[in-house]
């Protein structure tokens, strides 16, 4: 049996959660509280140890899905998810006010991971903010050394979560076929 | 044996379906051919292009008993006028796609039998021609090229200057990196069909603000990325050099903005380091053409540069892993 991990991680109410939901083959195991902090003025309750998802391969391959907890007082656990991962997707609200300080904490804390494996970003609720500042964001992966993939994407939507998957598999080995589309429409 | 076959005058979404199959369960019936005078030619009739190469193939089968087979796609079609074209209704499904295929294998073996006189040589000459016609195009005379005009304008006298296309105007401002339609986005691929030169298209210096209608805007980058892909339309631009080393500084946003033929993995690679076209073409085993029609939307939207020095190209070496990313690749596409 081959198993793999995918580690999801970012600020609070980016749509982590979501995303594993979205792009998961059985029912999420998640591990929700009721909000006790300002984050409660954000969503009623948020992740406080991981959420669980999988993608089931064939008989002997399955990719796990961990969502890592966004509030930084359980930033103990991001460390503990992400042993052995093949990637990090990391999901950023842009809707929120300190996108660079975000990005930088995010950036800081997978440090050591990311120069070793592989890491995309993902921009949320995009719709809620004033529009995309790409060269703020750019130069804040410049400034920490690194050129990963960055889409605009909506968490509730499968073809975007599956593109930043497949942004992430092909940033590590981009000789990688893609082209498998056996339905002609 | 296959039938070696082009894909021409069709959509990027069209030409990824069909040559998605004709690679995986259509192998045994199509090869798609870039570089030799092909068997079989399936294109798009709906549009202008599609028009235009099938009366030239039309014209030519009168003079020269032209070999080539045309499957011609179409959302009306009429009783096979021709032997050698094939009207299929849209959207084509693989079966009626292996039903095309054999029954061009047929025709193809009678005329065997029959063993017609054809002048090779004219043959060839034609289809080369004709090659040379439908895959390169000169951007200066597409919208590209007028985008990439007002775009330089705007940016060295810092004003917005607007793009008049009959009734359709894009605002271009430099200085906010935005750009104006006075029409639906969607409208942007029929601009990309037409021809245009300086009396077709003008750009004068002004601004939409102050017109009636409602615009539309995006960032300028976007607006030139789809606008060399819709322009391109799987052929390759002219006038970029296969052997200069050119790095991607910045990944096009591809949830939003059209997608080109495997772009995810030419962002992939030439983000790693500087690389030329021909380089990627081989280390990613695709054709040429898919890498020129995207360094030259990358090159547009300023995702790109070209680097002046030369580089030193590293061999990208595959990852320990690959049977399970393309495993995953594969469950990703199909959902």
């Amino acid at each position: 049996m081959q198993q793999y991990k995918i580690i999801f991680s970012g600020s609070v109410g980016a749509g982590k959660s979501t995303a594993i939901k979205v792009i998961s083959d059985i029912e999420v195991v998640a591990t929700e509280a009721r909000a006790s902090d300002h984050i409660q003025k954000m969503k009623e309750s948020t992740t406080v140890a991981m959420d669980y998802g999988r993608i089931n391969l064939d008989a002997e391959t399955t990719v796990h899905l961990y969502g890592t907890p966004g509030q930084e007082r359980f930033s103990f656990m991001w460390e503990i998810l992400a042993q052995g991962a093949l990637g990090l997707v990391l999901l950023i609200d842009c809707s929120a006010t300190a996108i660079k300080t975000d990005i930088n904490r995010y950036l800081a804390a997978f440090k050591d991971f990311i120069k070793e494996n592989a890491v995309v970003i993902g921009l949320t609720r995009s719709d809620l903010s004033t529009g995309i500042d790409w060269e703020m964001i750019y130069d804040t992966l410049a400034e920490n050394d690194i050129s990963a993939p960055v889409f605009e994407v909506d968490a509730r939507n499968k073809t975007d979560i599956n593109m930043l998957v497949e942004a992430l598999v092909l940033s590590i080995d981009p000789t990688i076929d893609s082209t498998i589309n056996p339905v002609v429409t | 044996m296959p039938l070696s076959v082009q894909l021409l005058a069709m959509s990027q979404s069209s030409q990824r379906n069909i040559s998605g199959f004709i690679k995986t369960k259509g192998k045994t019936y199509f090869s798609i051919s870039d570089s030799q005078p092909t068997q079989v030619i399936i294109l798009d009739i709906d549009n202008q292009e599609g028009k235009k190469l099938l009366l030239e193939h039309q014209t030519k089968q009168n003079i020269t008993k032209d070999s080539i087979k045309i499957i011609a796609l179409t959302l009306s079609p009429s009783k096979d006028s021709c032997s050698s074209i094939i009207q299929r209704q849209k959207p084509i499904t693989s079966i009626e796609l292996i039903r095309a295929a054999e029954k061009i294998r047929k025709l193809i073996s009678n005329n065997q039998v029959s063993s017609s006189k054809i002048n090779k040589d004219a043959i060839s000459e034609v289809i080369s021609e004709n090659k040379d016609v439908v895959q390169s195009y000169e951007p200066s005379g597409t919208l590209q090229g007028m985008l990439r005009k007002a775009v330089q304008l705007s940016d060295k006298e810092k004003t917005s200057v607007v793009l008049h296309i009959q009734n359709y105007r894009i605002e271009i401002n430099a200085s906010n990196n935005l750009a104006y339609l006075s029409f639906p986005k969607n409208r942007l691929r029929n601009l990309c069909y037409y021809p245009l030169n300086t009396s077709t298209c003008l750009i004068k210096k002004e601004s939409l603000k102050n017109a009636s209608e409602e615009c539309i805007s995006l960032s300028i980058a976007e607006l030139s990325w789809n606008t060399a892909l819709l322009c391109a339309r799987g052929r390759s631009p002219k006038n970029l050099d296969n052997e200069s080393t050119y790095q991607l500084k910045r990944w096009p946003n591809l949830t939003r903005w059209l997608p080109s033929n495997y772009a995810l993995s030419i962002a992939s690679l030439w983000t790693k380091a500087p690389y030329s076209i021909t380089a990627i073409s081989q280390q990613l085993d695709i054709p040429i053409t898919d890498v020129r029609c995207f360094i030259s939307a990358a090159l547009d939207s300023h995702l790109a540069i070209i680097c002046k020095e030369a580089c030193e190209v590293i061999p990208f070496k595959t990852h320990n892993n690959s049977s399970l990313f393309k495993k995953l690749l594969n469950h990703l596409k199909r959902a």
